[in-house]
C-alpha cells in the first residue's frame, strides 16, 4: 500500500486470451490510473478489450502478468476466497442487462447484495437499501418484482445494488446500452450524481461518445487486446 | 437476508417443479413410513396377543390353524377334542389357567365363542393389572344364553344391552345356513375396545353352545331313527373346539406341547412360534417387497431433485455469477444449492410422514374392522427414523452434484454471456 493510494493502479498487466494463426492473442495494458472519486469512460469498439479490463479490475479475471491495485491492494495477491470477499466490499458492478434476481423484489435484490458484501452492518442493511432505492426513485417499487419494472427502473434497481455496500469503485459495463436516449441520459446523470455523493470512483463501459464526453475522463481502449509475440505475455 | 431465505425464495420461484418433486418424496417417504408402522404395529399385536397364552390344544391337524381360529376368530378350527381332555389339563399341575373354547355359531359372520367365565378375568401378561375383558356397558355372562359381545360386534351389528338375535350354523356367512331360531340369546354385557381379536367375538356360556348342537344332533339322530336320551348332555359326552393355556412357567412350553402331542389324541400349537413363523415365511417377503417399492420411489425421487436442482443451476448460471460477483464465496453458491437439496427433502420427508401416518390414523377404523389389527398411528420407532434420516440424507447427496458443479464455475463467462 502507499502513502496516497489510486482508487485503480494497473501496471504492465499481461492476460493471454487465445491463439489464432499462430500469434497470441492477449489483452496488454502498461498503466492504468484511476484516483479515488474520480470517472473515466472506457471507450473504443467491440473486442477491444474494455469489458476485459473491468473483469480484471474487478477480479474476475486473474492477469497472467503485472499488478491490479484497488484502493492501494494489490488483487494479484489474493486468495479467490479474500478475492471474492474483497470484491463484493469494496466494487459495486452495474451491468448492460441489469443482471437483476429475478424471483426477488428490488428491495431483496438491494439486501441480498448487502448480504453478500458484508460491509455494511446487519442491522442497518434495511434501512441503507430503502434510503438507495428512494435515492435512485424507486420508493414505490421497494416490492415490486423486476420482470414487472421497465427497464430504466430496472437498471435504478441495479445502481442501487451496486452501491450499497458503500464501495470505493463502481464498474459498469454498457450500463445505457439497452436503454432508450432518454432513459440512457437518466441512468447515465443519475450514476454520476450517486458516485459523486458515495465518493466512489467511476469505470464505466461505453460505446456512447456523447455519454462518455460528459465524464471528466475518457480512456481510449483501443488495442488493449493484440496479436503479441510469445513471449510478450507470460503463459 | 440469510442463505436459507435466498434458497427457498428460489424453490417457490418455481413452484411448479418444487410441488412435483417434493410430492415424489413425499409419496416414497409416505410409504415408508405405512409400511413400516404397518409392519411394527401388526406384528406387534399378533405377537402380543398370541403371547397372551403359552398353548393352544385342539384336535391333531394344522398347528397354525389351530392358533389362527382359536386365538385370531380366523381360519376353521381343526376339529373338537373331549371336554375331559379339557378337565385333564385344567387339573395339571403346571397349568395356571385354562380356557375352553366351543365354536360353531356366528351371528353375521362373527364368531359366537363358548367358554367360561373365567376367561373374563384374564389380565395382560405384559401389562399386568389390565383386564383383557372390560366392559364399556353391561355386565359378563351369568347363564345359558346370556352374550357378552365385542366392541366391534357391537359397532357393525348395531347390538345393543338387552337386544336379542339368534345365531347361524358355521363360522361365516355363508348361503342357506340354518339358524337356530328356537335358542336366542340375550345381549347382557358390551366390551369395550381392544384392538384385538376379542372386539370381533361373541361370548357365550359353553352349555349354550353345547344345548343348541345337541338338539342339532337329536334332530339328525331323529332323521336317521335313532332314538334320543332326552336331557341335558353328560359332561363326558361333550367337546370343546380347543382350550387356551397359561403355564406357571414358559420354560415348560415345548416339554408340555410335546407331551401333549405323544400321549393324547389332541395337538398343542404354541401360538408365539407359529406366528412368528407365519410371519417369516408369508408376511415377511411381502413387507419387504413394499419396502423395496417404497425404497424404489424415493431413489427415483432422489434422481428428480439432483434433475431439479441441476437444471434450476444451469437455469440461474447468470444468478449464481452475478452473486458471484456481489462477492459470493463460491462455498456460499455450494451451501446455497446443498441448502435447497435439503429443504427440498426435509419438506418432502414431513410432508410424506404426515401422509403415511395421517392415513393410517384415517384407515385405522378400517383396519381395525377389517383385519383386527389396531394401530398407534403417530408412533415413529428406531428403524422408521433410520430410514427417514437414509431419505433426508439421500436428499442431501442427490442435492451435491448440482451444488459441486456451480461451486467449481466461474463467473465471469456467465456474466458476460448475458
Amino acid at each position: 500500500m502507499t502513502s496516497n493510494p489510486a482508487a485503480v493502479e494497473i501496471r504492465d498487466c499481461g492476460l493471454r486470451m487465445g491463439v489464432s494463426a499462430g500469434d497470441v492473442i492477449a489483452f496488454r495494458l502498461g498503466y492504468f490510473r484511476l484516483e479515488v472519486g474520480e470517472q473515466v469512460a472506457l471507450t473504443g469498439p467491440s473486442g477491444c478489450g474494455k469489458s476485459t479490463l473491468l473483469n480484471l479490475v474487478a477480479g474476475l479475471r486473474r492477469p497472467d502478468m503485472g499488478s491490479i491495485s484497488v484502493q492501494g491492494v494489490d488483487m494479484t495477491t489474493f486468495s479467490s476466497y479474500g478475492l471474492d470477499a474483497f470484491r463484493g466490499s469494496t466494487m459495486g458492478f452495474v451491468f448492460q442487462s441489469f443482471n437483476l434476481l429475478e424471483g426477488f423484489t428490488a428491495l431483496e435484490n438491494v439486501l441480498i447484495g448487502m448480504r453478500f458484501g458484508r460491509s455494511c452492518p446487519r442491522g442497518k442493511r434495511h434501512a441503507r437499501a430503502v434510503a438507495l432505492l428512494e435515492r435512485v426513485g424507486l420508493r414505490r417499487h421497494l416490492d415490486s418484482s423486476p420482470g414487472r419494472m421497465s427497464v430504466g427502473e430496472r437498471q435504478r434497481v441495479a445502481i442501487a445494488r451496486a452501491l450499497a455496500n458503500r464501495p470505493a469503485l463502481l464498474l459498469a459495463d454498457e450500463p445505457t446500452g439497452a436503454l432508450d436516449p432518454t432513459t440512457a441520459e437518466d441512468v447515465f446523470g443519475l450514476i454520476r450524481e450517486v458516485c459523486e455523493e458515495e465518493h466512489c470512483a467511476l469505470m464505466l463501459v461505453t460505446h456512447d461518445l456523447d455519454l462518455a464526453g460528459q465524464l471528466p475522463t475518457q480512456f481510449d481502449c483501443r488495442g488493449l487486446i493484440r496479436h503479441v509475440s510469445g513471449t510478450e505475455v507470460a503463459p | 437476508m440469510s442463505l436459507l431465505h435466498i434458497a427457498w425464495r428460489y424453490l417457490w420461484a418455481r413452484a411448479l417443479v418444487t410441488v412435483l418433486t417434493l410430492t415424489g418424496i413425499a409419496l416414497g417417504t409416505s410409504l415408508i413410513c405405512s409400511v413400516l408402522t404397518l409392519r411394527r404395529e401388526s406384528e406387534a399385536g399378533f405377537l402380543q396377543e398370541s403371547g397372551q397364552f403359552d398353548l393352544a390344544v385342539g384336535a391333531k391337524g394344522s398347528p397354525l390353524q389351530l392358533v389362527l381360529s382359536s386365538i385370531y376368530q380366523l381360519d376353521v378350527p381343526t376339529g373338537n377334542i373331549p371336554y375331559t381332555r379339557y378337565e385333564a389339563l385344567r387339573d395339571d399341575k403346571r397349568v395356571a389357567s385354562a380356557i375352553p373354547l366351543g365354536l360353531g355359531d356366528n351371528f353375521h359372520g362373527y364368531r359366537i365363542v363358548g367358554t367360561e367365565e373365567k376367561i373374563f378375568a384374564l389380565t395382560d401378561r405384559k401389562d399386568t393389572g389390565r383386564k383383557l375383558y372390560q366392559l364399556t356397558g353391561g355386565r359378563f355372562y351369568q347363564t345359558d344364553f346370556e352374550a357378552v359381545v365385542g366392541a366391534q360386534v357391537a359397532r357393525q351389528t348395531g347390538l345393543k344391552l338387552g337386544d336379542t338375535f339368534v345365531g347361524t350354523h358355521g363360522l361365516m356367512v355363508t348361503a342357506g345356513s340354518s339358524e337356530h331360531k328356537d335358542f336366542p340369546y340375550k345381549v347382557v354385557g358390551i366390551l369395550s375396545q381392544s384392538g384385538s381379536s376379542i372386539d370381533h367375538a361373541i361370548y357365550v356360556t359353553l352349555p349354550s353352545v353345547w344345548r343348541i348342537h345337541e338338539k342339532e344332533a337329536e334332530v339328525h339322530k331323529k332323521i336317521a331313527g335313532v332314538e334320543s336320551t332326552g336331557g341335558p348332555p353328560a359332561r363326558q359326552d361333550t367337546e370343546v373346539t380347543a382350550v387356551l393355556i397359561r403355564l406357571k412357567s414358559v420354560g415348560l412350553r415345548l416339554w408340555m406341547a410335546q407331551e401333549i402331542q405323544k400321549r393324547t389324541e389332541s395337538m398343542a400349537a404354541i401360538p408365539v412360534n407359529e406366528m412368528l413363523r407365519l410371519y417369516q415365511q408369508v408376511l415377511g417377503p411381502m413387507q419387504r417387497v413394499l419396502l423395496g417399492v417404497a425404497t424404489l420411489v424415493v431413489v427415483v425421487s432422489a434422481l428428480s431433485i439432483t434433475a431439479t436442482l441441476y437444471q434450476s443451476a444451469e437455469r440461474r448460471r447468470r444468478d449464481l455469477a452475478v452473486m458471484r460477483a456481489l462477492g459470493a464465496h463460491p462455498q456460499e453458491i455450494l451451501a446455497l444449492v446443498v441448502i435447497e437439496a435439503l429443504l427440498l427433502s426435509l419438506l418432502g420427508l414431513s410432508a410424506g410422514w404426515l401422509i403415511g401416518h395421517g392415513g393410517l390414523a384415517l384407515a385405522g377404523p378400517y383396519l381395525n374392522d377389517s383385519f383386527g389389527i389396531s394401530i398407534s398411528s403417530w408412533t415413529t420407532d428406531r428403524i422408521e427414523e433410520i430410514a427417514l434420516a437414509s431419505v433426508a440424507g439421500g436428499g442431501l447427496l442427490a442435492g451435491l452434484l448440482p451444488a459441486v458443479l456451480a461451486y467449481r464455475r466461474e463467473p465471469v463467462n456467465d456474466l458476460s454471456s448475458t
